[in-house]
């Protein structure tokens, strides 16, 4: 816990330090994927392999964008508005899906991120179509003014997921997942549950993209595509699918090392993602944190037996 | 009446499972339902909690018609029950298994949780010494944070019925609670079952083992779908003659 | 017309490749669309970098996608022990390097594989591209050899085994490597033969394999659970919807509609038209 108060402090002290806005700029895109990644992992708590992500950040970003450029309304009220717009229709568009075993529900959701993107393309001139909708309002002047929402926001965000998993509301997700036979004998009802979890994932993912399209001042649809989720999905299962700070550690290791460290190689970073993919699927299924853990257990397992020796020992 | 059956009648394609059952379960009794391997006990018992839609007839529990419920509605009315295959949460630990299935009482709402209420606070540690409680009553009390899929077979089934248990049911439906058990465990299940009547749970079993016999009020025996005799434990057992011709020896204990 | 009809197959091949795999190895093989896509590129490489004759680059692409699959399933798939989380990221790991790759030797713009029968044919009253024929012929002769070996071999009915009973299959000796193999061999196959398909009549972009795959994900699902025959059928349709109307609409609006009509049927109809479960 303290580890975390002290990043925070750190972050919070970060924009006085560093000149640069493309390290800022970059944190903040880490701040924004943090919240999206781990919303994402808190819906596959209920078991649900959800490949649809990318459309909700994106159907935020037009619930947000479109009111703002055509009828005015400010961003104070476009951005939650996004946010609650993902939400329900997450909620909506979950419904049929919601019974599904693991890879059909997987395959399904990947048409629908699929459709979604196809009919917010297909939106003529309200929409932007493939070019997307540009205009929208920016927020603050100053860089760092964004810099701190997003921290805030990123903070904020993920107290409330942390509430989400570790109270009974995760337990449910968690026995719905295992055995929804189960689940049902003891009153936790499976298409419920599951919705609830797409819903609040939804929200926060469609939250950090209108956040994020008023800083970029554009929505395009390639954005929100197949190619985000995957993204994200992959800063999870790098980071560790079966661990709270999982997504985060992902993003850290896919997203900040290599834009602040690795900036030229980045023609050749899709090799290197896709050589981090395959050593993970190989060796540590569970992730960056997986692998830590395991470390961790092998060394309380040394110091024991080194204890048990040295007590033994006339 | 706690629970009353009428011309239960469940058809898959050509092949009736049940046909035209009927029996009742008093309040504060323990039943057993006994008959032969696929005799359809199982399937009554999907039937009533709602896991298999019946083909036709009627099951009325505590004066509500559940016939067409689906099981979380029947649990949240207040039957429970264990599975044959006896399936847990594997990966929840005995405990952990335990405290999810008081999910509806006491129930705190989505506000409660979330927000960390005082409402909730409290049900949680009300659960927790609940849990235990139960745990205790069944024999699990040492292992609680053993995983549940790593638990022998005889104390999974154990779990099982822990698991029934918390959602506090005023009707529990044990599905073949004595298989796979050695006689030591056969002999706490039973005692198990005894202080759970005494605490106000009306108990339906269905099993293949007699040794049931000796606990049950009543006894409900059934065969290709059919009622064929009920009666006490002693006038069914007298008749196990007929129920050997009908069964085959191997059924008599 | 023909267009529709071709469209149509090159859908029914792609489904049935992918599956062969989701069935028989229970994979979702989400590199589908990249083995799609890169055996068109390599394809095209054949003809137009090395020179080679329609005939012979073909079936080499399709024999090279082919073996690609049983090294595949074998190296990559087995290892992560139908684990789906650590499958998903094999599957990424390897469509990433595939696409890559490609787009680094021959770039990101619309190419087209050279006809192999060049020139067009009178067909009644209408003038076809010869090659819509022949890809047509070839595609027909596929799939019927296709519907033979799952309904009428003794390979096919050890398929059909696994699809529906593994354990009961295994009890049965019927070894596990070799139907792996096999499912992989031919579901990779086809993904090559749609691939070089689509590439030679459509344009060739690296965004095809992913839009057809999950275009082909919504007819697998709709043909239902453990269906081959379902694909058939679902497929047919999806290619007159895909290929026949956007004579009539806008393009965009084309793909908007076929897919909300596409997910309408999966909410009326989740475990899909044809399966048995």
């Amino acid at each position: 816990m303290s580890i975390v108060g002290a990043l925070i402090v750190i972050l919070a002290l970060l924009p006085l330090g560093i000149s640069g806005t493309y390290y800022m700029h970059v944190l903040i895109l880490a701040f924004v994927y943090v919240v999206i990644s781990s919303s994402w992992r808190v819906v596959s708590i209920s078991g649900q392999f959800n490949i649809a992500i990318g459309a909700f950040m994106g159907i935020g970003a037009y619930a947000a964008a479109i009111p703002n450029v055509w009828l005015g309304w400010p961003p104070w009220v476009t951005i939650p508005l996004g946010a609650v717009a993902a939400a329900i229709l997450g909620a909506v568009l979950a419904f049929p899906f919601a019974r599904l075993r693991t890879i059909y529900y997987a395959m399904g959701t990947l048409f629908l991120g699929y459709v979604i993107i196809n009919l917010i393309t297909a939106g003529g001139k309200t929409t932007g179509m493939s070019t997307g909708l540009g205009g929208v309002e920016p927020l603050f002047s100053n860089r760092a003014h964004y810099y701190y929402l997003a921290l805030g926001l990123m903070i904020v965000s993920m107290l409330c997921l942390y509430r989400f998993e570790f109270s009974r509301i995760g337990v449910r997700m968690k026995a719905v997942s295992q055995s929804h036979e189960v689940a049902a004998s003891v009153g936790i009802g499976e298409r419920r549950n599951r919705i609830l979890a797409v819903a609040f994932g939804s929200f926060f993912a469609g939250l950090m993209g209108a956040v994020y399209c008023h800083y970029q001042g554009v929505a395009s649809p390639s954005s929100y595509g197949l190619a985000a989720t995957l993204w994200i999905i992959m800063y999870v299962l790098v980071g560790g699918i079966n661990s709270y700070w999982g997504p985060t550690i992902g993003v850290g290791i896919l997203l900040v090392i290599p834009e602040f460290f690795f900036r030229d190689l980045r023609g050749d970073l899709p090799y290197v993602t896709a050589a981090i993919l395959l050593i993970i699927a190989f060796t540590m299924p569970e992730g960056i944190v997986g692998l830590l853990k395991l470390l961790r257990a092998r060394v309380f397992a040394r110091r024991r037996t080194k204890e048990e020796v040295s007590v033994d020992a006339p | 009446m706690l629970l009353e059956i009428k011309d239960l009648t469940k058809n898959f394609g050509g092949l009736a499972a049940v046909s035209d059952f009927s029996m009742d379960v008093a309040e504060g009794e323990i039943v057993g339902l006994i008959g032969p391997n696929g005799a359809g006990k199982s399937t009554v018992f999907n039937l009533i909690t709602g896991v298999l839609p019946a083909t036709s007839g009627t099951i009325v529990f505590d004066g509500h018609d559940i016939t067409k419920k689906l099981p979380d509605q029947v649990a949240r009315l207040g039957i429970g029950r264990t599975f044959q295959l006896n399936p847990l949460f594997p990966d929840f630990t005995v405990l952990e298994n335990v405290t999810s299935s008081f999910d509806l009482h006491p129930r705190s709402t989505l506000f409660d949780i979330f927000f960390n209420t005082g409402k909730y606070r409290r049900n949680e540690a009300f659960i927790q010494v609940k849990a235990r409680e139960i745990l205790e009553l069944v024999g699990l009390l040492d292992e609680v944070d053993e995983l549940a899929k790593n638990l022998p077979h005889g104390h999974q089934k154990m779990l099982g019925v822990a698991r029934a248990l918390a959602t506090k049911p005023r009707l529990l439906l044990l599905d073949e609670p004595l298989a796979g058990m050695n006689p030591g465990e056969i002999q706490d299940s039973l005692d198990a079952i005894r202080s759970m009547r005494a605490n106000g749970i009306t108990v339906l079993i269905v099993e293949h083992n007699m040794q049931i016999l000796t606990l049950c009020d009543r006894v409900v025996v059934i065969s290709f779908g059919k009622k064929i005799t009920e009666g006490l434990p002693e006038e069914v057992r007298a008749n196990t003659e007929v129920i050997s011709a009908y069964f085959g020896t191997d059924y008599v204990c | 017309m023909i267009n529709v009809v071709l469209l149509g197959v090159v859908y029914i091949l792609m489904g049935m490749g992918f599956a062969f795999i989701l069935n028989l190895l229970g994979i979702f093989n989400l590199a589908h669309g990249a083995i799609f896509v890169s055996a068109a590129y390599g394809c095209y490489l054949l003809v137009v970098k090395l020179g080679l004759p329609g005939f012979v680059a073909f079936p080499l692409t399709v024999l090279a996608a082919a073996a690609f699959g049983v090294v595949v399933e074998r190296f990559l798939f087995r290892p992560m022990k139908a684990d789906f989380n650590r499958t998903i990221m094999v599957c990424i790991a390897l469509s990433t390097i595939l696409v890559t790759t490609f787009n680094r030797f021959l770039g990101t713009r619309a190419l087209s594989i050279p006809p192999f029968i060049p020139g067009t044919t009178g067909l009644g009253p209408y003038k076809v591209d010869t090659d819509r024929i022949l890809a047509f012929g070839i595609g027909v002769v596929i799939l019927v050899a296709i519907i033979v070996f799952v309904d009428h071999s003794r390979w096919g009915a050890r398929m059909q085994a696994v699809t529906q009973n593994s354990e009961g299959a295994a009890l049965q000796g019927i070894r596990f490597g070799q139907i792996a193999a096999i499912a992989c061999a031919v579901g990779f196959g086809l993904a090559a033969i749609g691939g070089v398909f689509m590439g030679s009549l459509y344009n060739l972009t690296p965004f095809i394999g992913d839009i057809t795959l999950i275009k082909v994900l919504m007819l697998v699902i709709l043909a239902g659970l453990g269906s081959f025959n379902g694909i058939f059928y679902v497929g047919a349709l999806l290619g007159v919807l895909y290929g026949a109307l956007p004579a009539v609409l806008n393009g965009a609006v084309v793909d908007a509609l076929a897919s909300v009509l596409v997910l309408s049927l999966l909410v009326i109809r989740p475990r899909g038209f044809f399966g048995h479960e």
